[in-house]
């Protein structure tokens, strides 16, 4: 029996699923905030409705990034909390992949389509990366990345299905030929358990120590220590 | 009850056993500092990635310390408030889902009652009720405490914590982050009479602190002494930073004082940051010996942020029948005269 559990908190989605032998539990809600609260309830109701205990799970999958940052540490929080305490193996999945896959399954993509999944990185930049996706499993053209929306198109020369995510705001459309664009497209927690199953049963698991999450975004210039007391008036 | 603390609110992450009949068991302490120092300050994204790198190998080494299992374990306090939120998130989401898989129950301890209660991990603690100087680099606050979870505010500051002041002032002098330590070092060496800073808010009642001034006067000392250099010469900057840890020390003296009359107490509790001043704590010892009151502080590793401090307050709730439900919290303000009392489990939580 294989039993794998994701969880997605990367964006404005917060999900969760359950993969039980081909059964699939899952459970998803579009949060502004709020992550913090709702994923482990989330993850306790679907252990329930399939009867399953945490022990009894083989791995844990989630998305690793990019996305935003907070959310991301959220997800992985969790992660850390569930597999040191159940002393499961995880699934590091890439954000932007995952989106991928969910765009071929939405848009019934035919095999071997290129897409092009960006997320709004603010400061006008981009994460972004192009994958080919399949029935049940994506494969790298171009390694995630961060760069300004210009940049885009110098490197991106084959033509596009689908071009998904926030960072299509951005007009990426204008240097690039996308069939079709989504911007409101998000990763979410059934598509991630269909890559993890498959790293699963080719033994691509790792110890949770050895996970780093793939923020991009290395320097920016860094805010300063925030206010902490409530009632003072803001520092200058 | 044996319970696992987590700390990770600001720049340190702590990591603690308290065990309620053995006492504290272990604890870990991983200090940003290096991360910030080129800042002059807390940078809240580098330290919430920090924490997440440091947190997990920190709970292994604490418990192998500790000589127990992940099944030894009753409950898990993690601090849920004030702080940086982002900061917060991490211990929190690592510490409510671990006592998830571990199925215990979790608590989210307020970070300023741990500080709080940090002295009562000493051999001899303070009884209640007593006045808590709460001092630390967010905060400066004086608390009448009756019991855990029984605040009364009397009186805080106004803009800058104590704690802030002596950074700020450090940083003036090109001292090193966190200032409080190097002005408290660079103090012994300053002539105390070359130079008399205010002692702000002491010359009219009441309870409350402003340390914006001081910080102004310090800049205005410094531009008057150092003529058309960065700084002024090495003692002048002794002397000056002699002068405000004077001003700072003798200000909270005189507020802890007029606390302890108010309220009629004999036992003052100081903790946070600064409660590991040494000038502080001396002048306290000094003045409260005169009214026959007693000053209490915390080990110095204990007065700085820490897990021990964390595990110890939410072992008292978790004894007391208080816990969470499964959601994560992180409240970056959270006012400590909020929290329920201990001992009434059915009292509404913030
Ligand atoms: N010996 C000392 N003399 C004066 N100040 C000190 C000393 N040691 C530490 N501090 C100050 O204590 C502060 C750090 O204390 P602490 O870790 O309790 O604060 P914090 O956690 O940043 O703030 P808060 O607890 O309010 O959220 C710093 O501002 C530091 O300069
Ligand atoms: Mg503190």
């Amino acid at each position: 029996m294989t039993t794998i559990l994701a969880l997605d908190t990367s964006m404005e989605a917060c999900s969760a699923g359950l993969w039980v032998d081909g059964r699939i539990f899952a459970r998803k809600e579009t949060l502004q905030r709020g992550h913090s609260q709702k994923i482990l309830p989330m993850i306790a109701q679907i252990l329930g409705q399939a009867g399953i205990v945490l022990s009894e799970v083989n791995a844990v999958a989630f998305t690793s990034g990019p996305g935003s940052f907070t959310g991301l540490r959220i997800g992985f929080g969790v992660v850390q909390g569930l597999a040191f305490g159940a002393n499961l193996p995880v699934i590091p999945v890439s954000t932007l992949e995952v989106m991928a896959l969910s765009a071929f399954h939405k848009y019934n993509l035919p095999e071997d389509a290129l897409i092009l999944p960006a997320l709004d990185a603010r400061m006008n930049e981009v994460y972004w990366g192009v994958y080919r996706a399949g029935e049940k499993n994506t494969t790298v053209i171009q390694p995630d990345r961060i760069s300004t929306p210009e940049v885009i198109p110098t490197l991106v020369r084959e033509s596009i299905a689908a071009g998904i995510g926030s960072g299509w705001s951005y007009n990426l459309g204008q240097g690039i030929s996308a069939n079709l664009v989504d911007v409101s497209l998000e990763p979410n927690a059934e598509d991630l358990l269909v890559l993890a199953l498959n790293r699963y049963q080719a033994g691509d698991i790792v110890a949770v120590d050895t996970v780093e999450l793939s923020y991009l975004r290395e320097n920016i210039s860094w805010k300063k220590r925030q206010k902490l007391r409530p009632e003072s008036p803001e520092k200058t | 009850m044996r319970v696992l603390g987590i700390e990770t609110s600001c720049d340190e992450t702590g990591v603690a056993v308290y065990d309620s009949q053995a006492g504290l068991l272990a604890h870990t302490l991983y200090s940003q500092v290096a991360v910030h120092a080129d800042y002059g300050g807390v940078v809240p994204e580098l330290a919430s990635r920090d924490h997440v790198r440091k947190l997990l190998p920190l709970i292994r080494q604490t418990l192998a310390d500790a000589n127990c299992t992940g099944e030894q374990i009753d409950g898990i306090a993690y601090t849920a408030g004030p702080g940086l939120v982002g900061a917060l998130m991490v211990g929190g989401a690592v510490g409510r889902s671990l006592a998830y898989a571990w199925n215990i129950p979790a608590i989210g301890v307020h970070h300023m009652e741990g500080h709080l209660l940090a002295p009562m991990l000493e051999t001899e603690p303070p009884d209640f009720p007593f006045v808590a100087l709460l001092v630390s680099g967010g905060h400066t606050q004086l608390v009448a405490v009756a019991g855990i979870g029984r605040y009364e505010i009397l009186g805080e500051s106004l803009d800058d914590a104590a704690g802030e002041a002596f950074d700020k002032a450090a940083k003036m002098l090109d001292l090193d982050y966190p200032g409080g330590p190097e002005i408290a070092r660079l103090a012994e060496r300053g002539d105390p009479d070359r130079f008399r800073f205010p002692r702000p808010m002491t010359d009219r009642p009441g309870l409350d602190f402003s340390f914006s001034g001081l910080k102004t006067f310090t800049l205005n000392t410094v531009a008057e002494h150092r003529g058309d250099a960065v700084l002024p010469d090495e003692q002048t900057v002794a002397d000056i930073a002699c002068a405000f840890q004077e001003a700072v020390v003798d200000t909270l003296v005189i507020k802890c004082r007029r606390a302890l009359d108010q309220t009629g107490m004999k036992t003052l509790v100081i903790a946070g940051g600064v409660s590991a001043n040494r000038r502080l704590r001396n002048k306290l010892e000094a003045a409260l010996a005169r009214q026959g009151a007693r000053v209490y502080y915390a080990r110095n590793e204990f007065c700085t942020d820490n897990g021990a401090m964390i595990a110890y307050a939410g072992c008292q709730r978790l004894l007391a029948g208080q816990h969470d439900d499964l959601a994560i919290r992180a409240i970056p303000r959270w006012p400590m005269d909020t929290l329920p009392p201990l001992g009434n489990p059915d009292a509404p939580k913030q």
